[in-house]
């Protein structure tokens, strides 16, 4: 094992062995280990396969960033594309390396470096088109599709996750150096404040480095631990570990994703993560930097790591990757690295510089050469080499001579970037800094703040100044931090983003992205074809749009294209990151909101009722509705519902209505805006009677229609449809608030205030005669389309005469805490009259027989009531009414529009279906003309056959003539145009 | 055609290290005066400059655009495509649109990765199937392939779908096997690449600011890059359409919003159909690159920034994880959104206005993509002969004062 002490720290409990399994074979590493860290530990190099080459591929960093160590948790549902990196171990994990088959050490996918010259950027686009264009479909796209993706699809999983939103003052994301003495100063201030990071130790750059000795005189880690203390302790400061804020939304709305399972397995039924939705009046970004690698020849080679990483490794987890590491810097960055190893007694194998020796930092030189360490100044590495691992690397050195070192790792350091992925999303503007060769925020666009490496601010001697400045808003009091370093204080670097290989072959390599495999070589066609702008480079060559959004080497791709372009980097452009920050659970995201959650079941206060008495349901909106009542198990839907529309006609019927939309119009001047909003006129109404009315959109359009009941000018009610109800309680709104202001109204919806029972059939006068003894229900005394109010036992209800049937009916509105009582008695009391329950679809038909239209089936947001035949239901006199200019545009008023008609088959025994169109011809010819289609069709009990509703051009003035209805089969039915109205058309029966 | 691509032109430039591949267009300054400048350098807009060029034989034509080729909602969508259109209208356009998808690669030689491995729209309550299966009948009769699938169909096509044990349960689908995808870049540079070998000036970084008329008549742009004059303007800039309309004083009944998007990261394939709900609002089909392309919702508002409200994307990605339960496994890799402009009917304006030579192509609203190829078609033709083609004339701006509007967001349509 490649350890380095193996006594307990916070970090890693070393006395904790953890058994893991990784592509079947047994490995174990210790609590607090990544997989990475335990992997490296047992001195595994090679993590996956590349995405389009199927190159080895090792661990390339320590952390979020990494672009290659991408591994299948198959004991968590088989989670694909998980960063082996930040992903810690538990007992009893399964891991699995991705993209290869039939192995990691084996994969014939590898077979594509051989045919890579073939594959430049973008080489599907101009390919793969002969010598068919079915090939594209039946033989190159399969392939391609195949060879694509990372991970496997994962198993069914169900999410357990919640959100949880916070309100605070100030949010500080990142709690390292920068983001620890922030918070420290804030303690006891008026704001509340929420300290976020990603890790489960806070401390940043002091946990993973030796590059600070001593803070204020202490240890970095008794600094860390007593600075904690102090804001765990403090009232004002909560501090969220394991929490990564992945989005920076507008008006300083951060999402940040934690992790409820660090290190151990994910119980099935408890919370594995929980989303952030955080609120804040400012944001402290103190989420540090990322070290960016550097382009040569095999830049990929399992073996090849990041400085900063190497070096995290060593001090955060105790794991040395390499004993005998080679060392290749262009920047300040890889001083503490050397420290590091030196002090652990692992000299580097050489120390590699593309500065000259006076531009490398004193110290890192004076240490090089006191412990003996071959140093190459102004030298680069031309190559690295190996099989399936680095074996040796190619050196120039300043002579221009080549120098071949043999070595199993390289630590490797490009430069530095301020993680300035949430400040981009924040809209932030960024600045190219020529010195230290990377983009910089430059101006907030949202009330942000950013501290340290983040801002950009790469010396540690200027921090005290860097956060007195930028935190005296908040009256903090000065801080006076103190810093002890063992590496020099300030940022160094010299340009330098590709080194080109000794000899240049077509299969010759060196990558700018990593997971995407995207090499400078297809940087340098992409410029050649004039994909110039980076946004299209990006697109061209995928550079970037891995998982990692290249969060290493997006910076390097600007640096090169540059330099092709001869250009400054800020002419060339700067990548906008898009949220999130880094991959974001979907589970997470969709927290509590599916599956039970996922939209309110509404239900009819009688609800219970239905369930016991066997009831089917349907869906229409949210509401739960009975569909049907079957009397037994064998009874089918079409038998149910002949057998309960049969009995409405024959004796009575009874609907539970109560989802039908109810909303209360009262105030001043709700007769003027009732008027304004239906079509109807109010305006001569008694109170005590009911009006059907439609309301139009500004298209003259019917949206909805109801019953509106007059209980006085200043107040009324009115029924909308199930569906429609929020709809249209949204638009009285809308219009009462926007159009009309001066209206003194007001309205609210009753829905589930009150439950409706339509009782309609022959007998329904005996029916609640009985129900209801101390009402006179004679047609002298209750007309039809009046209502009145009454008690029951106590109980406030109002009775409604209407039909939406045909038969003669009432409508009760009963208080809903009521209803049971009053339904149970209405069905025990009718039994003797033969009364059943009736669902939907009973409903639906009694209706269409009467030419009742159902808004949202019989019409389509296409209809004008003149279009069905209700003029009658305008009122023209009115000056003014919702959609009223719409109707005499010159299409709206065209005769030859489409009308509400009724269908018969000419054929008795046919079956027509809604959504078959009419049309003229019997044989049908592709496209043909079609004059409309049927909107409701049903069996018809009466009839004793088939009959529909139909919307078809030029309608009424059709009526009496034949045509065809087409099948899905494209065959046709002859039927005959007629009326929209099959039974009771003289209306006896309503009034009877 | 000059440039010719195919797997031979690859291996002989793979000996050459690939470096002497020709530039895709030029970058031409702008010249003093075009007959036609398109504003907008999105697939809508340089469609229409490639038809104008080698169909209607103009060969001095600029487009300009304010960013990046593509750079819009072109190179930001979920690229579906489909012609199962409810109205006749609707149908005719989007068909033609189909048709022209069909052998598009071949026609540009360069692989816009059309790929038809159908289009599913769910049902989910009475309703919807009722609307959906007479969308299918409309379809079929106007000879366009259009199936209703049963729920195990469904199931057999989409095996990860959990079609039964959910809040609104899958009942049935209509299947149009011809619609697909398309790689939505290529088509940008598709056509930019065959129109600037066409002699097409596509000048990008060039913002028009003002559309410029005189007593009814079109004059030129003036753009970020001065004044250019021209004797006809086709304006294609999707949601900043109705802003560049008001410069010549004409008003157009859009609205601006954002429509988000987002992609999962990249895993073997899944699922091989593309699959919406407009009931739940979930839109998914699998990228040859492996990544699930979602599509999300419009915010409720007008805007004109690229970013949505995230809540939007929470309503998407709950009804995702509840459709298909291994998404539960699998992460966002990215979100973006993109500018629309929505028509009072959910149909688009592919027509002339009052000032003579200006046209206007817009209104495509969330789902245009589809529509480039067929679109860019018929405007070139509208510019060109100064009338609509048969195949748009129903899609003119007088639409909005006689009331004859295509209706595409009633009760039968979908979004997309
Ligand atoms: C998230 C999302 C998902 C979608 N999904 C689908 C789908 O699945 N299927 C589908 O069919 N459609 C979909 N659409 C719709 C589709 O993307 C658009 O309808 C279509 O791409 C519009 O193309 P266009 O060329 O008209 O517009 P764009 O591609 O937006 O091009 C307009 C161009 O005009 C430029 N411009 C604007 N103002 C100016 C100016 N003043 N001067 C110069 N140039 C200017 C812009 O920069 C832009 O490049 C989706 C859209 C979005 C946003």
């Amino acid at each position: 094992m490649s350890d380095l002490n193996l006594t307990d720290n916070k970090f890693i409990q070393f006395h904790q062995k953890i058994g893991f399994k990784f592509d079947g074979v047994k490995y174990y590493g210790y609590k607090g280990d990544t997989i990475a860290s335990a992997l490296l530990r047992n001195n595994l190099k090679l993590i996956g396969r590349s995405f389009k080459y199927h190159r080895p591929r090792g661990f390339y960093t320590c952390g979020i960033e990494e672009p290659n160590a991408l591994v299948q948790i198959i004991s968590e549902y088989s989670e694909p594309n998980t960063r082996a990196t930040i992903k810690k171990i538990y007992e009893g994990m399964e891991i699995e390396s991705q993209n290869r088959w039939p192995s990691l050490e084996t994969d014939i996918g590898s077979i594509n470096n051989i045919f890579s010259p073939v594959f430049p950027a973008g080489f599907y686009y101009k390919t793969f088109m002969g010598p068919h264009k079915n090939f594209w479909k039946k033989i190159y796209e399969p392939i391609i599709r195949k060879a694509a993706g990372l991970g496997k699809p994962p198993k069914e999983f169900k999410a357990v996750s919640t959100h949880l939103h916070h309100n605070v003052d100030i949010t500080i994301v990142g709690g390292g150096l920068n983001g620890l003495i922030a918070a420290k100063s804030l303690i006891d201030t008026k704001y509340s404040v929420l300290l976020i990071d990603f890790d489960d130790q806070l401390g940043g750059i002091l946990n993973n480095s030796n590059k600070v000795l001593s803070v204020n005189n202490q240890t970095p880690m008794d600094w860390i631990s007593e600075t904690v203390k102090e804001i765990e302790n403090s009232k004002n400061i909560k501090i969220l570990k394991n929490t990564l804020v992945t989005t920076y939304n507008y008006i300083n709305h951060l999402i940040a994703v934690e992790d409820k399972f660090v290190g151990s397995r994910p119980l099935k039924d408890k919370v594995n993560s929980t989303l952030h939705k955080i609120r804040t009046d400012q944001v402290i970004l103190c989420n540090g930097h990322i070290e960016r690698f550097l382009s040569f020849q095999n830049n990929d080679l399992p073996g090849i790591m990041l400085c900063s990483s190497f070096e995290k490794y060593m001090c955060r987890y105790g794991v040395i990757p390499s004993k005998e590491t080679v060392v290749f810097s262009n920047n300040s960055n890889s001083e503490s690295l050397v420290f590091s190893l030196i002090k652990k007694g692992f000299k580097p194998k050489a120390y590699i510089d593309s500065r000259s020796g006076e531009n490398i930092e004193p110290d890192l030189f004076d240490l090089i050469r006191k412990n003996d360490i071959p140093l190459y100044t102004n030298s680069q590495i031309k190559g690295a080499y190996g099989n399936k691992k680095l074996q040796k690397i190619l050196v120039e050195d300043s002579s221009g001579g080549v120098n071949e070192i043999k070595t199993d790792f390289l630590c490797l350091s490009g430069g530095i970037n301020p993680d300035v992925h949430l400040f981009t999303q924040s809209k932030g503007l960024l600045d190219w800094d020529e010195k230290d060769l990377t983009y910089k925020p430059a101006q907030a666009f949202q009330p942000t703040i950013t501290l340290g490496s983040a801002s950009g601010q790469f010396d540690f001697n200027a921090i005290n100044k860097e956060i007195n400045e930028k935190l005296v808003i908040f009256g903090i009091k000065p801080v006076q931090i103190k810093l002890e370093l063992n590496t020099s204080h300030k940022f160094k670097i010299e340009k330098l983003w590709e080194v080109l290989p000794q000899k240049q072959t077509i299969w010759s390599k060196s990558f700018i992205d990593l997971q995407n495999d995207v090499t400078t070589k297809d940087i340098r066609q992409a410029i050649s074809e004039g994909f110039d702008r980076i946004e299209h480079l990006k697109r061209y060559t995928t550079n970037s749009m891995g998982t990692d959004q290249g969060k290493i080497s997006s910076i390097n791709a600007l640096g090169i294209v540059s330099d092709l372009l001869d250009k400054k980097v800020n002419e060339v452009g700067t990548t906008i990151y898009r949220p999130p920050y880094a991959p974001l659970s979907f589970a997470a995201i969709a927290g509590r909101n599916s599956y039970e959650y996922y939209d309110p079941e509404r239900k009819s206060p009688i609800h219970n009722w239905h369930i016991t008495n066997g009831a089917v349901f349907e869906d229409v909106g949210q509401w739960k509705r009975p569909w049907y009542f079957p009397i037994n198990k064998d009874e089918t839907m079409d038998e149910a519902v002949q057998r309960e529309s049969k009995n409405v006609r024959e004796n009575a019927g009874v609907l539970d209505g109560s989802t039908l939309g109810k909303i209360e119009i009262k105030g001043k001047d709700a007769l003027a805006f009732m008027n304004l909003i239906y079509t109807n006129s109010f305006s001569k109404m008694k109170p005590g009677t009911s009006r059907y009315a439609l309301m139009l959109g500004e298209d003259g359009m019917v949206k909805d229609d109801g019953i509106i009941c007059k209980i006085s000018d200043e107040h009324f009610i009115a029924t909308t449809t199930t569906g429609g109800a929020a709809t249209v309680l949204g638009c009285m709104e809308e219009y009462a608030q926007t159009e009309w202001p001066n209206l003194n109204v007001y309205m609210n919806s009753i829905t589930e205030q009150y439950a409706t029972f339509n009782i309609s059939g022959p007998k329904t006068r005996n029916i609640i005669e009985k129900v209801f003894p101390e009402v006179n229900f004679s047609n002298e005394a209750f007309p039809f389309m009046t209502f009145q109010f009454h008690e029951y036992e106590d109980t406030p209800i109002r009775i409604l005469r209407a039909s939406f049937t045909g038969e003669m009916g009432y409508e009760i509105y009963v208080p809903s805490n009521q209803a049971v009582k009053i339904w149970e008695k209405i069905i025990s009391f009718g039994k003797e009259f033969g009364l059943m329950p009736y669902g939907t679809e009973t409903m639906h038909l009694l209706r269409a027989e009467k030419g009742y239209i159902i808004v949202g089936q019989d019409t389509d947001g296409s209809i004008t009531p003149l279009d069905l035949g209700l003029d009658w239901i305008i009122g023209k006199s009115k000056k003014d009414f919702l959609g009223k200019r719409s109707l005499i545009r010159s299409d709206t008023v065209r005769k030859d529009r489409k009308q509400l008609v009724g269908i018969l088959p000419t054929n008795k025994n046919e079956k027509l279906e809604e959504g078959q169109h009419i049309i003229l011809d019997k044989e049908i010819k592709t496209p043909t003309p079609m004059l409309g289609h049927i909107t409701s069709c049903y069996q018809s009990p009466t009839l004793g056959h088939n009959f529909a509703l139909a919307v078809i051009k030029n309608g009424q003035s059709l009526i009496g003539t034949k045509a065809f209805a087409s099948t899905p089969e494209l065959k046709t039915i002859e039927v005959e145009i007629v009326e929209p109205i099959f039974y009771d058309k003289e209306n006896t029966k309503l009034a009877s | 055609m000059k440039k010719k691509y195919s797997i031979f032109s690859i291996a002989k430039n793979a000996l050459k290290g690939h470096k002497d591949w020709p530039k895709m267009w030029r970058s031409p300054e702008p010249r003093e005066f075009y007959d036609v400048i398109i504003i907008g350098g999105g697939g809508h807009g340089l469609g229409t400059a490639y038809y104008l060029a080698k169909e209607h034989g103009l060969k001095n034509i600029a487009v300009i655009e304010k960013g990046w080729l593509g750079g819009g909602n072109t190179g930001r969508n979920t690229t579906i495509i489909r012609s199962n259109y409810l109205w006749d209208d609707s149908a005719h356009l989007y068909e033609h649109s189909l048709k022209l998808w069909e052998n598009l690669s071949t026609e540009l030689n360069y692989n816009v990765m059309f790929s038809q491995r159908g289009v599913m729209n769910l049902a989910h309550n009475e309703h919807d199937i009722k609307e959906i299966k007479r969308r299918v009948s409309a379809n079929n009769l106007n000879g366009i392939d259009s199936l209703w699938l049963s729920k195990e169909e469904i199931q057999k096509k989409v095996p990860i779908m959990n079609t039964d044990n959910l809040r609104y349960p899958v009942l049935g689908a209509s299947y149009q096997p011809r619609g697909g995808t398309a790689r939505h870049d290529a088509v940008a540079w598709g056509f930019a690449m065959r129109a600037d070998e066409m002699g097409v000036d596509i000048i990008q970084n060039c913002e028009a600011h003002q559309i410029k008329t005189k007593n009814g008549k079109i004059e030129g742009v003036e753009t970020s890059k001065g004044f250019i004059r021209a004797n006809k303007v086709g304006v294609v800039a999707s949601g900043h359409t109705g802003v560049l309309a008001e410069t010549a004083g004409i008003r157009l009944p859009l609205q601006s919003k954002p429509l988000q998007a987002l992609v999962s990261e990249p895993i073997k394939p899944i699922i091989d159909t593309v699959v919406m709900s407009s009931a739940v609002h979930a839109y998914v089909s699998q990228s040859d690159k492996g990544e699930l392309v979602i599509g999300a919702g419009t915010d409720s508002y007008n805007s004109f920034t690229q970013r949505g409200g995230f809540n939007i994307i929470e309503e998407t990605v709950r009804a995702m994880v509840e459709l298909y339960p291994v998404f539960g496994k699998m992460k966002m890799l990215r979100q973006w959104g993109g500018i629309v402009d929505i028509c009072p009917d959910a149909s688009p304006i592919i027509s002339k206005c009052d000032v003579e030579g200006l046209f206007f192509n817009c209104g495509w609203g969330t789902g245009g993509f589809k529509a480039t190829p067929g679109s860019a078609n018929v405007f070139a033709h509208t510019i060109a002969k100064n009338e609509a083609h048969q195949i748009n004339s129903a899609f003119n701006l007088d639409r909005f004062a006689s009331g004859k509007l295509v209706d595409e967001h009633g009760a039968a349509a979908v979004a997309h």
